[in-house]
């Protein structure tokens, strides 16, 4: 039964040998481990217990990483058989559904956890340096291990029922969005219906509510990091989290097992599986509107956005989202209106980052997976003004997530002033400057690697983030020091401002030119 | 049909200057040579064949001749432009056809035709009147409204010619069109090029199927380990190293002296009987006797002839020939 397991593993951990960017990933890990050493010099300086922080800082990192790896790394496994369609050459070999999810989940595990056990000598370090514990290190790498297990069962679920890796990755981070929140979200709802009225403080009902909260949220490997990382922590090495999260990867990865031959059928082998059936919008030539002058922003507002229909759908859905806030922050909560309009302002926007790294990350790799970058490259257009118009087609679709969060500036008493600012002030430019930076990014990412362009730009940004910080603070206090407070602000995040527009140019003069690569390939 | 045919009379071909126009072209890959000071001509109005082993550089010469690579040294002129310098132009001028399936697979086959129209800068009337025209020549009329991911590999290969001829260029560069394509789907092919040929497109076709590439072209070339070992007619291709033209006389009964009787006449170089056949190969001189000449010859003999026909060298044996074996 595991021959066939063997066999996929060997092949995955010798194709992981050769790749460079394994290698890179790796290097890169140790720069950060690196790195939180010297960071946990820098603050026993001022602040004492430089095991702690170290410990903290690899806890924090280790943490991240593996939420990033589950997005990527984990979600593919089964996906990019289907998107290179050679799950079927594997089905006709002879191996068993167990065999290929067994066989394409554990490599990925065993790569993952090894870079867990490489790190222990380090964290050994953190108890000579003082302020942590043997127990408290334990603990906190069975955490992760078992929060690791995990995400690599949901990412196998995923990607056994998806039959792109986009879309299971896509599910991976909304179960895990409900993951992390789940304690939150019943407590929550909790409060507003004991709030409102409609559940009776303490009754049977409130009860369970609340101890249905704790437990999603003792379930949460954050909380158990926070409890494993406070002083005086005593308890058993393998918690409640690292127990409810091996049984759930274990549902999981029977519920792929379960599912791997229904959900693994070549889809086009029966035309009721079609993806392109399924859409649930008209297909016929007469639903959509014709190509005029600008053939390729029709192409991506028609194919990677949806079209009208799409965007009539996020009008609806958006403007119900909009709705339900303000209600839900009135009727349940008792919240003033100004403070539910800013949630729907928070809200909306990130709505409109998700939306538009969803649509960064397709425009180009689409066009390499299906192999038709040649024939777009061979157009009388020049490439810029192709890259361009294919994002200038992707803009229409965030408009329904704007309208609700300008109606969300409207409703705020300084909504309009905080627009002004926005477009005036440098600090705020630099907001909209990271979400640009992180954009272009996704797309370069997105014509470098197969998979995962998202989530690696997502730890290049985070990456990015935490060193340009180390560098940033110290400009910011220089020129705070040298006039006025405000002025020095506003003139340090021009520099900075600067600095990330002209990484936004190089970034987008290179994208052009691996377009061109990619296309001759 | 409303497509162009400016280039379609000998004397316009005469006039243009050549279609494709290779000049010691170079490209390599890391220190491996794709291709190394590659020359040759395809002439306007031509059906030229691009033949090659696997590996052999032909899919990088035609990157570097559809503008996609911008070779190393040596240059690309289509129609007299360089492929480097004025590659937008060149590129309103040729259809490129790769050897992998391009589409966009959730488009229907009008809207795909439709898309590419429209980035060619043709108007809406345009585009209708071509993509009825091409729907029609490729015969996928009754197809125009399905999804191009329902169509069967014959029928995509259709879709992405059609796509080709929706801009009207001049020349057609087809990178194994005829791969994965069932016995009839490529011979229905190979009847739409020869009808493209005769509206005036120049095709230049890389393909692996000699016996239909020889059929089919009138000029071939063949590029080896990134050289070419051979770029002309293929009239010439296939006589070539035939000192003299070589017949097969097929006789009825039996003629135990005949080869001896036909080697005295003048004329005839040799003639031999073919094995275990009543078939005569007979050689002769074309400055001393004529192919109605031998006829006759024969026919005096008093021998009855029941066929008469040149043998030719197949393209396989001119392409084993030229080309080297085993992997590279």
């Amino acid at each position: 039964m595991f021959t066939g397991s063997f066999a996929l593993l060997h092949r995955a951990l010798r194709l992981d040998a050769r790749l460079l960017q394994t290698h890179l990933f790796r290097v890169s890990f140790a720069v950060l481990i690196y790195f939180s050493l010297v960071w946990a010099h820098v603050t026993s300086l001022s602040f004492g217990a430089p095991g702690l922080k170290l410990f903290e800082s690899l806890t924090y990192l280790n943490l991240g990483l593996i939420t990033l790896a589950g997005i990527s790394f984990f979600a593919t496994a089964i996906s990019e058989e289907k998107e290179e369609e050679t799950l079927g050459l594997l089905k006709m070999a002879g191996i068993n559904p167990i065999g290929i999810l067994l066989g394409k989940s554990t490599s990925r595990l065993v790569g993952a956890i090894l870079l867990l056990m490489v790190q222990f000598p380090f964290t050994l370090l953190a108890i000579t340096l003082g302020g942590v514990t043997l127990g408290q290190v334990l603990a906190a790498y069975c955490s992760l291990t078992a929060y690791m297990v995990l995400l690599a069962n949901v990412g196998l679920l995923s990607s056994v029922v998806q039959r792109r890796g986009s879309s299971a990755s896509a599910v991976t981070v909304i179960v895990l969005i409900l993951y992390f929140s789940a304690g939150l979200l019943l407590g929550g709802i909790r409060l507003g219906l004991t709030n409102s009225g409609a559940v009776a403080a303490g009754s049977g009902v409130d009860r369970k509510l609340q101890s249905l909260a704790e437990l999603g949220s003792d379930a949460s490997v954050l909380t158990r990091l926070m409890a494993i990382m406070a002083t005086g922590f005593s308890e058993s090495v393998f918690g409640f989290q690292a127990a409810s999260n091996v049984a759930a990867a274990v549902v999981c990865f029977l519920l792929a097992w379960a599912g791997f031959n229904s959900f693994t059928r070549d889809w086009r082998a029966t035309s009721a599986l079609s993806p392109h059936r399924a859409w649930p919008w008209p297909r016929s030539r007469g639903a959509r509107r014709r190509p005029q002058r600008h053939p390729l922003v029709w192409k991506e507002f028609q194919f990677i956005t949806g079209g009208f229909p799409a965007i009539w759908v996020k009008l609806v859905a958006y403007g119900l989202m909009t709705l339900s806030i303000l209600w839900a922050a009135d009727r349940y909560y008792a919240y003033s209106l100004d403070r539910a309009a800013l949630f729907v302002v928070f809200a909306m926007l990130g709505l409109m980052v998700v939306e538009s790294s969803l649509y960064v990350s397709r425009i180009f790799h689409d066009e390499w997976r299906e192999r038709t970058l040649p024939l777009l490259m061979m157009l009388p257009i020049a490439t810029p003004r192709m890259v361009y118009s294919k994002v200038a087609g992707c803009l229409p679709a965030l408009l329904p997530a704007l309208l609700w969060l300008l109606v969300g500036c409207a409703i705020l008493p300084d909504g309009v002033e905080q627009i002004g600012k926005a477009l005036i002030l440098p600090s705020r430019w630099f907001y909209a400057l990271v979400i640009g930076l992180f954009l272009t990014l996704t797309g370069f990412f997105s014509l470098v690697v197969r998979w995962g362009a998202l989530p690696l730009a997502l730890a290049v940004m985070l990456t990015g983030s935490a060193f340009g910080g180390c560098c940033f603070s110290p400009m910011l206090s220089f020129l705070m020091s040298v006039g006025d407070q405000a002025v020095g602000v506003e003139g340090a995040f021009l520099c900075v401002d600067i600095v990330v527009a002209l990484l936004i140019a190089g970034l987008q003069f290179d994208i052009h030119r691996r377009l061109e690569i990619v296309a001759a390939q | 049909m409303s497509f162009s045919s400016s280039r379609s009379s000998p004397q316009a071909a005469q006039a243009a200057p050549a279609a494709i126009d290779v000049t010691n072209l170079s490209h390599s890959f890391g220190n491996r040579w794709a291709v190394r000071n590659a020359n040759f001509t395809v002439q306007t109005g031509s059906l030229h064949g691009f033949v090659g082993p696997n590996g052999a550089g032909k899919t990088t010469s035609l990157k570097a001749i559809c503008t996609l690579l911008a070779p190393h040294s040596g240059t690309v002129r289509v129609f007299g432009q360089d492929v480097v310098l004025h590659s937008k132009s060149v590129r309103r001028t040729i259809g490129f056809m790769p050897d992998h399936f391009s589409m966009y697979r959730r488009m229907t086959v009008y809207e795909y035709l439709d898309f590419f129209g429209a980035a060619y800068g043709l108007t809406t009337a345009q585009r209708d009147r071509v993509i009825k025209d091409v729907l029609a020549l490729t015969d996928m009329e009754s197809r125009r409204d399905d999804l191009i991911s329902g169509l069967s590999r014959g029928m995509q290969q259709r879709v992405s010619l059609a796509r080709v001829l929706v801009s009207d260029p001049d020349l057609l560069l087809l990178d194994e069109p005829a791969s994965g394509l069932d016995p009839r789907a490529r011979i229905e092919l190979m009847e739409i090029l020869r009808e493209l040929q005769l509206m005036g497109k120049t095709i230049f076709i890389s393909s692996h199927i000699l016996s239909e590439l020889a059929e089919l072209c009138d000029s071939v070339t063949i590029i080896d380990v990134g050289r070419i070992k051979y770029s002309g007619s293929m009239q010439a291709l296939l006589q070539k190293n035939a000192e003299h033209p070589t017949y097969i006389l097929g006789v009825q009964g039996q003629w135990p002296d005949l080869a001896e009787r036909l080697q005295a006449v003048p004329g005839i170089v040799s003639a031999e009987r073919v094995e275990g056949r009543p078939e005569y190969r007979i050689a002769f001189d074309w400055s001393v006797l004529d192919t109605s000449g031998l006829l006759r010859a024969v026919l005096d003999l008093g021998v009855t002839v029941v066929s008469f026909a040149e043998e030719r060298r197949h393209l396989n044996e001119a392409f084993m020939d030229l080309t080297e074996g085993g992997l590279r």
